[in-house]
């Protein structure tokens, strides 16, 4: 397959994703015209910025990637222009668009392939750093060997007055015995949009983690199909979108049981004020021959203004009800007054009382961080949001001290 | 503190609950409330503690003097006040070291080192027989019954009130846990000299405490005053042996 025939392929598949093609999913889903988009390609000093949030946040990068800008430090990571791979590449992708509809656009659209290979090191943890200044669509595809650990903490930021749309899809296939946990943070500025694209294929006895949180952008579009593939595998989607002004998050994700005793869970939450909307859309399909799994879907959103909007759809599909256990739930609502009375009858105000309960509700999803530095500068620019109503710039630590429950 | 409550009346959603409420509570003392369900307990102790829902259309609540009927909940606090919750609130993911911790700064209590504050918890949780890793955990989430009411005895041993409402301290508890519970309440009373209004349903609590005043509440009034004697004569007449 050429590189071009990769494209209309993917292209002509995109429309057909299960995930769009949901009626109510439809229904309820934010359009951001990516393919469209004609955005100013600048050449900024992506270096010196990426210098500046290093010296921020105290990370030390393993990769930058901007649009015009792309560099690895890391025998481990290495970083292809999508217009410069050959057919071989193509054909050994793990998710190509013909077999695998979700990979489609993404495939159709990446200016990068970036590749983390676990390279025979039995734990390692690797640090991006993606620049969102203009349209930026990359794939980054890991690959991790059996009985191997492998970390990754993806930061997505942006410069004040830079305006741009990041699309990652990332590609995750884990052997067994392996552990994969991906961290990403999205916390672009206002004149950003976000999509987000996971895919996994997890092998037997093998944990994958994702946690995603969604910060910053204007509009946030994120479709992660995650299976729990292997005989007693293990995958858990945790994302938290806290939206102010108006901000909106069309989050759609998909997990699954294909093997015997997997364990499959999505634990989804919003945080909105001001205008901003958030749709939940968790689905979770338990197919033939599963006995043993567990699945389970929950969403929670708090809402801090009358005008913010969250719809939670759970839905699950199960083929297979004999000896599975699979539950949903979801839930929303302002904040709950008796707490905030609880709260306050302890000597707190009422504006302390509040930003404690929201702290607590953030403080659930970071706790499923296992990397310190990536829960603590999440929390960080999260308690920069609450305070100050403020996105899109990474400041200097603020989160330290602060309780994570692990 | 004086706590003096003079011809209370509130209405909780649009009910009106209490009716008259009259109770003085002296620097130190011990009180016990008592009373048949929906009698008005709870909403007396809310009442006190200024909850949002329950509305007061007459009478006046003071503090050392000062009317609190308009008072802010923190600010209740800050003088002194403390409610123990009859269903304590759980807060999944605050912490609750740094729950006590930003609570006792919210308290204007004296300032102590880490290492202080972390002995004073674990002197706490020791005396309270509660499990150590409960202290590592979120705010009463996933605690059982007898550790919500100990984690309540706990912060009123952190925040050191004046005056302690205590409602339903005793409830769910087993056996050896209401004694502790109450060995503890009376030691953090002789500490700080505080007053207390304990709220319960059963003596037995009261083996292990030496309450100066009853309080016998029945249809948002308190009904019948003693001593520590009319405890035995609610166990054998009831509560309103009038209407028998």
């Amino acid at each position: 397959m050429t590189h071009k025939e990769f494209i209309d392929d993917a292209i002509a598949n995109y429309e057909i994703l299960p995930l769009e093609t949901n009626y109510l999913y439809k229904k309820f889903s934010l359009d951001i015209p990516l393919p469209d988009q004609d955005l100013p390609q600048e050449t900024p000093q992506s270096e010196s910025v990426a210098q500046q949030i290093s010296e921020r946040t105290k990370i030390k990068f393993d990769a930058i990637i901007s649009v015009s800008y792309a560099k690895s430090v890391n025998d481990s990571i290495k970083i292809v222009k999508a217009n410069e791979v050959d057919a071989r590449f193509l054909d050994g992708k793990i998710f190509k668009s013909g077999d695998d509809k979700f990979a489609a656009y993404s495939n159709a659209h990446s200016k990068y392939f970036i590749m983390i290979d676990s390279n025979g090191k039995k734990s390692q943890s690797v640090n991006l750093l993606f620049l969102n200044d203009g349209l930026l669509p990359v794939q980054v595809i890991v690959n991790v060997e059996s009985k191997s650990k492998l970390g990754i903490f993806e930061i997505c930021a942006s410069e004040p007055e830079s305006q741009g749309s990041v699309v990652i899809l990332h590609e995750i296939s884990a052997a067994h015995d392996s552990e994969v946990e991906l961290n990403v943070l999205h916390n672009e500025n206002v004149n950003s949009n976000v999509v987000n694209l996971c895919k996994a294929n997890i092998a037997d006895n093998t944990k994958f983690r994702g946690n995603f949180v969604y910060n910053g952008g204007s509009m946030t579009k994120s479709r992660c199909v995650v299976d729990s593939s292997g005989t007693e595998s293990r995958v858990e989607i945790n994302e938290i979108a806290f939206g102010v002004k108006e901000q909106k998050f069309d989050l759609a994700n998909s997990i699954s049981n294909t093997r015997p005793r997997s364990h499959a869970q999505l634990n989804s939450g919003a945080v909105l004020d001001g205008k901003s909307r958030c749709m939940l859309k968790g689905f979770a399909k338990v197919e033939k021959g599963t006995k043993g799994c567990f699945s389970r879907i929950t969403e929670r959103g708090i809402l801090l203004s009358g005008d913010a909007h969250i719809d939670a759809l759970p839905d699950m599909a199960i083929d297979y009800s004999n000896e599975v256990k699979a539950t949903h739930s979801a839930a929303t609502s302002p904040i709950d007054q008796e707490a905030l009375f609880y709260l306050e009858s302890r000597g707190l105000e009422e504006k302390q009382a509040k930003k404690m309960f929201i702290t607590a509700f953030i403080s659930k999803y970071m706790s499923n961080i296992t990397n310190g530095a990536a829960s603590e500068i999440a929390m960080s620019v999260m308690l920069e949001k609450l305070e100050r109503g403020t996105f899109g710039v990474l400041s200097d630590l603020t989160a330290k001290g602060v309780w994570i429950s692990k | 503190m004086i706590l003096d409550i003079r011809d209370l009346h509130a209405d909780l959603e649009q009910r009106n609950v209490l009716k008259g409420v009259n109770l003085k509570i002296g620097e130190g003392e011990l009180h016990v409330l008592m009373g048949p369900n929906g009698s008005g307990k709870t909403t007396l102790a809310k009442s006190i503690m200024g909850h949002p829902a329950v509305k007061i259309t007459n009478g006046e609540i003071t503090a050392d003097g000062k009317v609190i009927n308009d008072l802010p909940v923190n600010e209740r606090a800050k003088l002194g006040l403390f409610l123990q919750f009859q269903n304590p609130i759980e807060i999944e993911g605050m912490g609750i070291v740094n729950f006590l911790n930003s609570a006792r700064g919210a308290l204007n209590k004296e300032k102590i080192s880490y290492k202080e504050f972390m002995g004073e918890i674990k002197n706490n949780v020791e005396s309270l027989k509660l499990r150590e890793d409960l202290i590592g955990r979120s705010l009463n989430y996933g605690f059982s019954g007898g550790e919500k009411k100990k984690m309540e005895v706990l912060q009123m041993a952190i925040f050191k009130p004046k005056l302690a409402i205590l409602d339903e301290p005793d409830s769910g508890l087993d056996i050896d846990a209401v004694r502790v519970v109450a060995e503890n309440i009376n030691e953090i009373r002789r500490k700080a000299n505080a007053s207390v209004l304990l709220i319960t349903h059963y003596s037995r609590i009261l083996n292990y405490m030496e309450p100066q005043f009853i309080h016998i509440m029945a249809d948002g009034k308190v009904v019948r005053e003693g001593g520590k004697e009319l405890i035995a004569q609610v166990e054998n007449e009831g509560y309103t042996p009038d209407e028998k």
